[in-house]
């Protein structure tokens, strides 16, 4: 019987393993990887920064929606509205009457406009507020505080 | 085909931020004015379900209805509801946002019972006719 050192056998198959895989012509595959990594990185960045966006299939549908998209919404006046502009506008309808200025042609004129825009805007709070001002200062109302 | 894809994909990435931001917006603006003794009554959006035969071109395919409804604090009778509906319906700014971020219906829901409002909303802000 032979007697095996086990150490001259596993370098020999180490050399064995070596020349086989040099043999098939076996790459590293770590380099590989991340050569993938660095062209899936620049596909990345191209399509962030560099590709043309936004090519609308319906430029004026995307116009349309980019217009609705640029104006601020006032969410304070719309609750402030839900809940004051009946009690302001039942207020401002009796006091901005145009009848209450009847002898006084200047003033009906005033009141009578005033009132067009106060039954226009009666479910916009502010828009009445900026009213109610513009009939103090012109009709000369006092307004109950 | 690519650049047509990824720009729709883009899109309804930005139309979902759109939608919550608009959504945390209003449900702001109520949590203050209640805090603050303005309102009688806490309202509170989301988005539900909505009502398919509203449909229009923005709709979205799910999820199209933009629900207010009163919580805590003194009940709203129906015709406040109503009025909530309509101060809403005539800002034309917040329509035409709520129509291009793919909502078609407005519901105002109350607090208690079964009292609810549902509107079109395609039927206060004229869609044009955009080319195909």
């Amino acid at each position: 019987m032979i007697n095996i050192n086990n150490s001259m056998m596993q370098d020999s198959a180490k050399i064995a393993n070596n020349a086989f895989d040099q043999g098939l012509g076996i790459v590293d595959t770590k380099n590989v990887w991340m050569w993938l990594a660095i062209a899936e990185l620049i596909v990345i960045w191209y399509i962030l920064f560099i590709h043309p966006k936004r090519i609308p299939k319906h430029n004026s549908k995307a116009k349309f929606k980019k217009e609705s998209l640029e104006n601020e919404i006032d969410f304070g006046n719309i609750i402030l509205s839900s809940f004051k502009a009946t009690q302001l506008y039942n207020e401002l309808k009796v006091t901005c009457h145009p009848d209450r200025f009847a002898t006084d042609e200047a003033k009906s004129t005033i009141a009578n406009s005033l009132f067009q825009e106060i039954n226009k805007n009666s479910t916009n709070y502010k828009k009445m507020i900026e009213l109610k001002e513009d009939a103090k200062r012109t009709l000369n109302i006092n307004f109950k505080t | 085909m690519f650049s047509n894809t990824w720009n729709t994909i883009i899109e309804w990435f930005s139309d979902r931020s759109h939608r919550n931001n608009l959504v945390r917006g209003f449900n702001d603006s109520a949590r203050c004015a209640f805090v603050d003794g303005i309102a009688p009554t806490l309202l509170k959006a989301s988005i539900s379900k909505g009502e398919s035969s509203f449909k229009h071109q923005f709709s979205d395919w799910l999820n199209t209805g933009f629900r207010i409804q009163a919580f805590t604090g003194r009940t709203l009778s129906k015709n406040e509801l109503v009025f909530i509906g309509q101060v809403i319906l005539d800002d034309k700014i917040l329509v035409r946002r709520l129509i291009v971020l793919g909502w078609d219906t407005l519901e105002i829901h109350g607090d208690a019972g079964i009292f609810g409002c549902r509107w079109q909303l395609k039927d206060y802000i004229p869609l044009p006719k955009f080319n195909q």
